[in-house]
């Protein structure tokens, strides 16, 4: 052993150059996994802080009114868990009018895992007392202001505190005194358990130590997802479900891994780690057969296997710890540099990007997006990277030797390929035998010239399918963007109102037009509808929970107060679904061909044949087939008589002289709404159908003239200060009008999007170069490999000029070579990616392909650099003495 | 490119005409100096090789040109040769004649005495008795054979070497030409009581020319006879090999001195350790020279006091 | 008529301590088709000779001269078209291109030349000559070592070289083998007139030879008298 590592060391001295090319290699590879590794974690560590305070510093919930709460309360730490923080919630009552909001108790606990401050006044001490969240009050209309009065069914309270808001897994609630007890408890435990160990064991050893049943154990899956929260064997039943059940599929396994195994990161981890091994291996295969004389001399002189393994494993190892700590080093610090510049790209974007323009007090939330905590050093993707690469390079001296063992029989060899060979005399037909050559010597060994024209063509391969995924999510997030965070206009002004009458009258569109440093001024008119969805026509029934079959997936109390739920069934496959309507000018509409699914926009057309863009529902995989209406087919709309009718009739349960019913032909599918209002039944831009018409058609069909919201786009370098100002003149005697500056959000959000493709980019080029690296070393290793044939060839007269020719020849070759297969495999790898970005990422209209430029230029790189690469190591050849390369 | 049909037809034709029209002019007036340009070289470096100067340009340049030139020289080389080789043959010619006049002193001197002793016969009063007279005949007659086989092998040596002689050597059976050469020395083999056997000796076609080869078979047994001892033994033996086939001829003679054995083939090579016996130093020569003729090739493997194994390689027929 | 000419020739690898003195003084000439055969014990310098000689090394010191051309004197470019039209190479180990077949191989180092017609006729009776006409489409690792040494011979007389130089041919065959690629060495030796220098170790061999040069450390010697009367071995 102590030998094996001397011999080793003298090698790696000798080889200096192999040595530090080796090195290298380990460097960038450990540098790019532990880097990235490092900064998907931080990311991922900061995704799980925001969806703590989202929803609740807590993994389980569970009753606890049972006999085994007080044993617990002595045992919070026991056989197999450890429970870290608990709280307990009494649930006193629970009345459904007008809301179904719970009266309740809650202790220290609970409100620390939920995140809830006191933000006013105090926590009730008298049972006539209570507080609650402005959410709350403000839905029970009620002023939040310490000493208010209010009625609770039936009962007078006074409110003693306000508290900050209710995380999102939790509904109504108003905290009363400990002491008030209608006799009907429901006490809650929540736990929060030791995230150090995987939390779905320490659940069930908790439910087995209290000998309560787990499946009555409600997670809190957003943020127990991160700590191990799902059991394993749930995996087996997800993919069992996914092949079984209909509707599913690949997509829905992917995204449910995804969710509890960040399959992405994993993918991306192993996609990286592979890489490495992959360069690694050939810088390494390339340094030993630069001496594999030595190792047969060694043999002969009685050197066993054993230890010729015990060598090249001591050299691998040597190097990779000194490399792999200073890629570490080096991976970390450029991750830790780019975390602390723009960290917020790292965090999961649904955590953070909240989808709701118009809400007035979330819209300032997003001025600060996520928050991207401190970068921290993945020790698990470290010390996993270093035992991985480890054992592969243990691995790869074990091929190494083999590949010995084989290769002293080189001749032996030779043989096997002899019976088919071609018997051809190609000096009597042509001039030159040089092309020949280089022919010949590319498709001696099949296998190895396949394995070189793979690992040619992978590095550019790995850049394309980067700069696909790069190019469509950069679309995506665009279209996104506009549509879905409403940021496709520089401000906007709306009736922050619910009641149809309170509108923009007419002239206020002209006169804003008029306002200086203005370029458009989109007005849109809005209307509540129904549509009816006889005969199956809804496909997707358990889109909505008011008709959906499903536990825990209730409707929205507002909305279900309000407007009698979104869908409602008429009979066994009939169904009722509110939708918006939307008056778009024509502008707008123009806009509208960005989200085209089917059909076209032509706003004459609309208004001369009165037909409609429908937009559609998309579903859980990106698929648009939720409603069985397509082109040409005609809509039954439902909407109230006019503007003036009360509150009620928008529940669409009145008698049939409210409403005007009107038929209509659709012209256009769409995915997306630009211009949204979701101060009546919502819209997020998926979860609604809309009907898009012409503003004309909205005067027209409905009688509809005034504005709901406008979308104004401010020229180029315009003051939105200004701006703003004039347009709150405009608008400041209309009946709850207010107006929103986007312009400081759209700055913030291209700033992170550029930031997002900037990252996504370097990486892609990282990868490239990389990989140019192992195209180089390739093609030293193809030239080296053959410097015996060389020699000869020297000998026998071939000029440097003649000798480099046939090597750019040779050069152009495998270039053109491993570019038709990049580009083949890459064609597969875009079907493959086009499935992925639709149905499980839910990007929006991807492009089917990438331009034929990137895979040109890209050919010519791999083809320039082949060439580049061979004329180097040529160089080499040349510089060597004829008769040593003869010897060899 | 719809563009250019649709209304710029004609100025565009117009312009790829005249282009096309410049570029084959430019081609031919290249290729057309190209031609003149080779012509001239390749009619001055004729003229230098008849002046016998330096050809130009140098043989050492890449291209048709320096092709063309590389073999001028050779040629050049070749007449050079050829001069230098007539010169050569004179010096070669003048020391033949000297060596020819040494090799012929030693028998003429002695058919001289002979013949001074048999024509004082009776003068000095001293006569020689019919038997005596008979002796030293015989002895002019050997010494006349042994000149009259020097010169036969003089004269072949030479026409050999100068190619006067073109023999023809084709396929032929070699077991007829080996016999041939046993039977001339068989009788002194006898004499010295001196074995001859053969081992494993299959009949074979070899390429040569049985007339000349039993010369060399002959050249090399008289030797084994001359330089082996009484009693000893000469052992034929063959191997075959894929081109060539050996056959051996192994003496249990003196054996030659290792710093001698590359000299032995060499004309008028004789050993010093054998001055006194007799020989011309042209048999072992001649046989190589006929060998080569045929593609065929002879060495020797001796050990000083134990023996000498001459072979001789002819190349197999290939039917 | 030279083909040769070795003049006072000195090589020295190395410096300072490790100065290793590889020939010392070497001049011989040779004749126009004469087939030499250097001889030494391995070590004594006689493959440096040969290098030098065929230009893939320079001399430190003194003139190699093929042909009436300096060889320490060309470029880079023109040692190379030198050695292609001047010298053929015959090595140790055959070195034959293992992607081509027999016939090609032999053709190989004409093709190298622009320009140049191939002469089929030529090579055709090459093969014949060697014995290897009825092998001319089969790959070198099809052949015996004795075959492919032939081929590197043909290979060698393709270009009708001033000098073939031969590198312990027969290192790496048996004593039958051996044989025939010495008689077929000496026979296109005298076949074609050409000159051929050959490196050996073994004594056997180059006694077929016209003459024997002797290198013992570096020194000449030339012809086995001189060797053995100067106090060799």
């Amino acid at each position: 052993m102590k030998n094996s590592i001397r011999l080793a060391f003298a090698y790696l001295k000798y080889y200096k150059k192999q040595t530090l090319a080796l090195f290298l290699g380990i460097v960038l590879s450990a540098s790019l996994l532990t880097g990235i590794g490092s900064l998907l974690d931080s990311g991922r560590t900061a995704s799980q802080e925001n969806a703590r305070e989202k929803y609740g510093d807590w993994h389980y919930s569970l009753r606890c009114d049972y006999p085994w709460y007080s044993d617990f309360q002595e045992h919070t730490k026991g056989k197999g868990y450890e429970v870290e923080k608990a709280g307990v919630l009494t649930v006193r009552k629970i009345i459904e009018e007008p809301f179904e909001i719970k009266l309740c108790y809650a202790d220290a606990g609970y409100m620390t895992l939920m995140g809830r401050q006191l933000e006013a006044g105090h926590y009730p001490r008298e049972n006539n007392e209570a507080a609650a969240d402005t959410y709350t009050l403000k839905n029970l209309q009620i002023e939040a202001e310490p000493g208010a009065r209010f009625e609770l069914d039936g009962e007078e309270f006074i409110l003693s505190g306000i508290i900050s808001d209710m995380p999102d897994s939790e509904g109504m609630q108003v905290f009363v005194n400990e002491g008030l007890d209608y006799g009907t408890n429901g006490k809650f435990l929540y736990l929060k358990f030791d995230e150090s160990r995987r939390v779905y064991r320490q659940m069930v050893n908790f439910a087995n130590t209290f000998q309560t049943d787990k499946t009555s154990i409600y997670m809190n899956d957003k943020v127990a997802r991160y700590a191990g929260g799902e059991a394993k064997a749930a995996l087996w039943e997800t993919v069992k479900s996914g092949i079984s059940m209909e509707g599913t599929g690949f997509p829905y396994i992917w995204a449910v891994l995804n969710m509890y195994w960040n399959l992405t990161e994993k993918a991306v981890l192993a996609a990286l780690g592979l890489f490495g091994i992959f360069i690694i291996y050939s810088l390494f295969q390339v340094s030993v057969i630069k001496r594999m004389s030595q190792y047969s001399i060694m043999q002969v002189t009685g050197l066993g296997e054993g230890a010729t393994f015990g060598i090249l494993a001591a050299e691998l190892g040597m190097i990779f710890l000194a490399g792999y700590p200073a890629g570490c080093l080096l991976g970390n610090g450029v991750a830790a540099l780019l975390y602390q510049k723009a960290g917020k790209i790292f965090v999961q974007p649904e955590d953070f990007i909240v989808h709701s323009g118009a809400a007035k007090e979330q819209a300032a939330q997003m001025m600060n997006m996520p928050d991207p905590g401190a970068f921290h050093f993945s020790r698990s993707v470290a010390a996993g990277g270093a035992a991985f690469l480890f054992l592969v390079l243990l691995f790869l001296a074990w091929i190494l030797v083999r590949k010995m063992r084989k290769m002293t029989a080189r001749e032996l060899l030779a043989k096997d390929s002899g019976k088919r060979k071609n018997r051809k005399i190609y000096s009597t037909k042509t001039q030159s035998l040089t092309g020949v050559l280089t022919r010949k010597f590319m498709f001696a060994r099949k296998g190895a010239f396949a394995g070189v024209l793979i690992s040619l063509s992978a590095g550019s391969l790995i850049f394309l399918g980067t700069a696909y995924v790069t190019e469509n999510t950069r679309i995506n997030n665009e279209l996104k963007f506009k549509a879905d965070d409403g940021l496709g206009s520089d401000m906007q002004v709306l009736e922050d109102s619910d009641v149809l009458s309170d509108v923009m009258p007419e002239d206020t569109a002209a006169r804003l037009r008029d306002i200086k440093g203005i370029k458009s001024a989109y007005a849109v008119r809005y209307m509540p509808g129904e549509i009816s969805l006889p005969d199956g026509m809804l496909k997707w029934t358990s889109y909505y929970p008011e008709i959906a079959v499903e536990e825990g997936f209730d409707p929205d109390p507002v909305l279900m107060e309000k407007y009698n739920g979104i869908a409602v069934q008429t009979g066994e496959d009939d169904y009722k679904l509110k939708v918006n309507i939307y008056g778009y000018d024509d502008g707008m509409l123009e806009e509208m061909n960005e989200y085209l699914l089917e059909g076209s926009i032509d706003p004459e057309k609309m208004r001369k044949e009165n037909t409609v863009i429908l937009k559609t529902l998309m579903g859980g995989q990106g698929t648009y087939e939720g409603i069985s209406l397509s082109l040409g087919d005609s809509i039954q709309l439902k909407t109230p008589v006019n503007t003036e009718v009360s509150q009620e009739v928008l529940k669409f349960l009145a008698e049939e002289n409210q409403y005007r019913e009107k038929n209509f032909k659709i012209s256009a599918l769409a995915s997306r709404p630009l211009a949204k209002v979701d101060t009546y039944i919502g819209d997020d831009g998926t979860n609604r159908v809309d009907i898009i018409m012409t503003n004309e058609q909205m005067k027209e069909n409905f009688g509809v003239e005034g504005y709901q919201t406008m979308s104004i786009r401010l020229e180029e370098g315009a003051d939105a200060e200004h701006v703003s100002a004039e347009i709150q003149k405009v608008t400041s005697g209309i009946r709850k009008c207010i107006v929103k500056d986007y312009t400081q959000q759209i700055e913030t959000q291209n700033l992170f999007l550029a930031r997002k493709m900037l990252f996504f980019y370097g990486v892609a080029l990282i990868l490239l170069v990389i990989s140019l690296l192992h195209i180089m070393n390739s093609m030293q290793y193809l030239v080296t490999a053959r410097k015996h044939e060389f020699g000869i060839m020297r000998a026998m007269g071939i000029t440097d000029a003649g000798f480099r020719k046939m090597l750019v020849k040779e050069g152009l070759r495998y270039g053109i070579y491993s570019s038709l297969v990049m580009a083949a495999a890459y064609l597969v790898l875009q079907k493959f990616l086009y499935y992925f970005i639709i149905h499980v990422y839910l990007y929006l209209h991807p492009k089917a392909s990438l331009p034929a430029f990137p895979i040109l230029l890209m050919a010519a790189v791999n083809i320039g650099i082949c060439i580049a690469a061979v004329l180097i190591s040529g160089q080499a050849v040349l510089k060597e003495q004829i008769i040593e390369e003869i010897r060899e | 490119m719809e563009w250019m049909w649709a209304e710029n037809t004609g100025p565009v034709i117009v312009v790829c005409a005249v282009m096309a029209a410049v570029i084959c002019a430019a081609a031919a007036l290249f290729f057309y100096r190209e031609k003149n340009r080779i012509y001239r070289m390749a009619c001055k470096m004729m003229d230098e090789l008849l002046d016998d100067k330096a050809v130009t340009p140098s043989g050492l340049k890449e291209g048709e040109a320096a092709v063309l030139s590389g073999k001028a020289e050779r040629i050049q080389e070749k007449l050079r040769a050829e001069i230098g080789q007539a010169a050569g043959e004179k010096e070669q010619v003048k020391s033949l004649i000297s060596n020819m006049s040494h090799q012929l002193k030693t028998p003429l001197a002695n058919i001289m005495m002979y013949e001074e002793i048999l024509s004082a016969d009776g003068k000095g009063g001293k006569s020689l008795s019919e038997e005596e007279r008979k002796h030293f005949l015989d002895k002019m007659h050997v010494q006349s054979e042994k000149v009259n086989w020097i010169l036969n092998s003089l004269f072949k040596m030479v026409k050999l070497e100068e190619n006067a002689i073109v023999f023809e050597a084709g396929p032929g059976l070699i077991r007829k030409t080996l016999l041939d050469a046993v039977n001339l020395v068989y009788e002194k083999a006898q004499k010295k009581q001196i074995e001859i056997g053969t081992e494993y000796f299959p009949d074979c076609l070899l390429y040569h020319n049985p007339k000349w080869t039993t010369e060399v078979f002959a050249n090399i047994l008289e030797n084994a006879v001359k330089y082996t001892p009484e009693y000893g033994k000469i052992t034929i033996g063959m191997r075959r090999m894929e081109m060539y086939t050996e056959i051996w001829i192994r003496d249990t003679g003196r054996g030659i001195d290792k710093g001698e054995l590359n000299s032995i083939f060499k004309r008028f090579y004789r050993s010093p350790d054998v001055e006194n016996v007799e020989g011309s130093g042209i048999g072992l020569y001649l046989g190589k020279l006929i060998l080569e003729k045929e593609k065929g090739y002879m060495n020797v493997a001796s050990v000083k006091g134990e023996g000498s194994c001459f072979s001789v390689f002819l190349q197999n027929c290939r039917n | 008529m030279k083909v040769l000419e070795v003049q006072n020739v000195e090589k020295i690898y190395g410096s300072g301590e490790n100065k290793v003195h590889a020939l010392r003084d070497v001049s011989f000439d040779v004749e126009l088709g004469e087939f030499s055969a250097i001889v030494g014990a391995s070590g004594s310098g006689k493959s440096t000779l040969l290098n030098l000689i065929g230009g893939l090394d320079v001399p430190t010191k003194g003139k190699v001269v093929v042909r009436g051309h300096d060889v320490a004197k060309l470029n880079r470019k023109e040692l190379t078209i030198f050695r292609r039209r001047n010298i053929g190479f015959v090595f140790q180990n055959y070195s034959l291109m293992p992607v081509l077949n027999v016939y090609d191989n032999v053709a190989l180092p004409v093709t190298f030349d622009k320009g140049k017609y191939v002469d089929h006729e030529y090579i055709r009776d090459l093969l014949t000559e060697l014995g290897l006409w009825e092998k001319r489409k089969n790959y070198p690792n099809e052949l015996s070592g004795g075959q492919q040494q032939r081929v590197a011979l043909a290979r060698a007389l393709a270009n009708k070289p001033a000098l073939i130089l031969a590198d312990e041919p027969t290192g790496n065959l048996d004593s039958h083998t051996t044989i025939e690629v010495m008689g077929l060495l000496k026979a296109s030796s005298k076949k074609y007139n050409q000159t051929i220098l050959m490196v050996t170790h073994n004594e056997a061999i180059a006694q077929t030879c016209d003459r024997t040069i002797r290198i013992e450390d570096g020194k000449l010697y030339d012809g086995e008298l001189e060797f053995y009367t100067r106090g060799g071995e």
